[in-house]
């Protein structure tokens, strides 16, 4: 029943055929021992990925990629689950690497762990993320758009002004990551302290979406007025979704810090905040899955690009995608599950 | 109190700019309830166009985009009108081709999809603009002479009298045009309510196609002065007309004509006055470059104390 009423719901738009793939993907996976043997086949590859793929380069981009996947899991849970429409996610990136690298670099003398920065990195953004929705939280859409774009200029101009934060010229030499066993040094070491972070990343957020809450977020997203008529807590809910949303952004600015062991205010602009929507549009919203291949299609693909003429194109192609991806298949390559009845509403207006 | 009276009389003059840039979200908001994200850059995009006019007459010359001969008499003029009409004609059409191809079939596609593909148009079109024209920071002529004139002790060029002048009798026309005639009845009828205005016989699209137009034009004047007025223009200032221009609509009361034009001049004052008197007052602790963080607190402030803006009437901005 509810496979039937997904498929009528995506079968609307023109383009693709990929509810075709998508139901063979399915009848494919129903049979519990293919699932579990491609499961393990996965895990697999992950798992052994540095062995493979042996280039410092490569392993490098996937790093980014890893990177790149949790702060699409956490645009997804803001914008996808929830609806807030938030542009200023390169800010929050900033903080988290901003933190790292003031907490543990030579700019200030101070060197205090990885293990103790994290938290305190996550929680700070977390924690600007909430007090800024406390005024915007009650606005419409492109109003929260405003709010957190001009916050995100206010952070830009802060950072790139201040001593505090060594203006525009960036803090260099920022401590390698270290846990109290063991230093990460090489890309590879960086790829085992991602991949387990973007799993359980994942696993947080696919939960959260099938709990209680992430079903209050996507009431609050599909029609908040049915969703606050029905009992829930609205304006918390949301301010929920503006802390959890940006943790996974903090987490990952807090390691990318420590990987590239260079920050400047240059690595935050609107351009990773439009990346990064970019993602979740095209892997499709309000599906964790659809963030996880978003980001890995997006990062991954355009590699191969890099050094050719086209490169200088990479912006407007991410612009490109977002318009093709709201005319023609605004669900996303990966679409959302829909309710009984949802979809034909969707599609009325 | 001279450096007041000079930043005011700056701040007033870009204030201008911000507003013609306002009125244009505005009234795309009016018709559509939408933001034109790609307004900002289709400002730019008349500068840097009638910039290529310029080059192409071989009126500038030189990487620095210099004016050899001083234009006088009818040749400023004609230059002048040359520069505004080709820049308003260049952001016209395109803003009509994106209204036409892409936000003409979202029209009825969810609020948040609109904004995606907004964004979406806004990102494609500097970035086009970067690979048209170059990445480079490109300098602007002045084409005026420059002249200075002393009002109460403090200094005011031609240019800025150009600019006021231009904005206020642009502001004139407009205001007649939406209030006094007929197309400006139908724009307002459509603004209040779409589906009503069609079935009253009002061709939606035509007024809808007429707002961007307008639009566009006012944003185009805006570009150009804003890179007359600094001298330079550049792909990504269209950004910071942006988020300028939004939050001189958002201020003033999305919607309402007169709010913009009130938010527009408060910014620019804002940004001016702000910007003048933080280094002196801090030492030189705090830069002219912390101006912004002025706009962007009293937009903040402004949505909490009242969403609605100055002038524009509490409807649906707010859900609590």
């Amino acid at each position: 029943m509810s496979n039937h009423k997904n498929d009528a719901a995506t079968s609307r738009s023109p383009g693709f055929s990929l509810n075709q793939v998508q139901r063979y993907w399915r009848a494919l996976t129903k049979k519990a021992g293919v699932k579990r043997a491609l499961f393990i086949g996965a895990a697999i590859l992950l798992l052994a990925l540095p062995r493979i793929i042996t280039s410092n380069y490569w392993l490098r981009v996937i790093d980014l990629a890893g990177l790149y996947v949790m702060m699409a899991l956490g645009y997804n849970l803001m914008f996808g689950y929830t609806g807030l429409f938030n542009l200023g996610f390169a800010a929050f990136f900033a903080i988290g690497a901003y933190c790292y690298a003031m907490l543990a670099s030579p700019l200030h003398n101070v060197h205090l762990p990885f293990l103790i920065v994290l938290p305190l990195a996550v929680g700070l953004t977390s924690l600007i993320s909430y007090l800024l929705g406390i005024p915007s939280i009650s606005l419409v859409g492109d109003y929260l758009g405003l709010v957190t774009l001009s916050f995100a200029e206010i952070f830009r101009i802060l950072v790139n002004n201040l001593k505090f934060t060594n203006a525009s010229y960036g803090i260099v030499n920022i401590d390698a990551i270290r846990l109290p066993f063991f230093t990460f040094k090489s890309v590879s070491d960086y790829y085992y302290l991602i991949l387990p972070l973007c799993v359980v990343m994942y696993l947080i957020i696919k939960r959260l979406e099938d709990s209680r809450i992430g079903r209050a977020w996507m009431a609050i997203r599909n029609d908040e007025e049915a969703a606050r008529t029905s009992g829930l807590d609205t304006r918390r809910l949301k301010l929920l979704a503006c802390a959890i949303g940006v943790a996974p952004v903090g987490m990952a600015g807090v390691i990318f810090a420590g990987m590239q062991t260079f920050v400047s205010p240059e690595s935050f602009t609107s351009r990773e905040t439009w990346l990064i929507i970019a993602m979740a549009i095209v892997g499709g919203l309000g599906n964790a899955d659809g963030a996880v291949l978003g980001a890995l299609l997006l990062t991954l693909l355009p590699e191969p690009l890099r050094g050719t003429p086209i490169e200088s194109a990479r912006t407007l192609i991410y612009g490109l995608l977002l318009i093709f991806f709201s005319l023609f298949r605004p669900q996303g390559l990966l679409p959302r599950r829909y309710w009984k009845g949802e979809a034909e509403e969707e599609a009325s207006g | 109190m001279t450096t007041f009276i000079q930043q005011a009389l700056n701040g007033l003059t870009i204030g201008m700019i911000y507003a013609l840039i306002a009125l244009g979200y505005s009234m795309v908001y009016g018709v559509l309830k939408m933001v034109n994200f790609a307004h900002g850059d289709l400002c730019v995009l008349g500068a840097m166009f009638s910039l290529t006019l310029l080059r192409a007459t071989g009126i500038t010359k030189g990487r620095l985009n210099i004016i050899e001969v001083p234009l006088t008499g009818t040749r400023l003029l004609l230059v002048l009108g040359m520069v505004f009409l080709g820049g308003m004609l260049c952001s016209t059409i395109t803003s009509l081709i994106i209204e036409r191809l892409i936000y003409r079939p979202l029209r009825r596609a969810s609020i948040l999809t609109v904004l995606v593909s907004a964004l979406g148009v806004s990102i494609a079109l500097s970035n086009t603009m970067m690979l048209v024209f170059g990445r480079e920071m490109k300098s602007f002529p002045s084409l005026l002479k420059k002249q200075y004139f002393t009002v109460l002790g403090a200094t005011y060029s031609n240019l800025q009298v150009f600019i006021a002048i231009l904005t206020i009798l642009l502001l004139i026309g407009l205001f007649y045009l939406v209030n006094k005639t007929t197309l400006g009845r139908c724009i307002r009828a459509v603004a209040l309510d779409k589906d009503m205005a069609g079935l009253l016989g009002i061709d939606v699209n035509r007024v809808i196609v007429a707002v961007f137009a307008l639009g566009a034009s006012l944003g185009a004047v805006a570009g150009i002065s804003h890179a007359m007025y600094y001298g330079q223009t550049y792909y990504l200032t269209g950004y910071q007309l942006m988020i300028l221009g939004w939050a001189s609509a958002v201020i003033g009361g999305i919607g309402d004509m007169r709010g913009c034009v009130i938010a527009g001049l408060l910014i620019g004052l804002l940004e001016a006055v702000g910007g003048g008197y933080l280094p002196i007052l801090t030492g030189g602790l705090l830069g002219a470059d912390y101006r912004r963080i002025f706009v962007f607190l009293v937009l903040i402030v402004t949505l909490v104390i009242k969403p609605a803006g100055i002038l524009g009437k509490p409807e649906v901005i707010v859900k609590a």
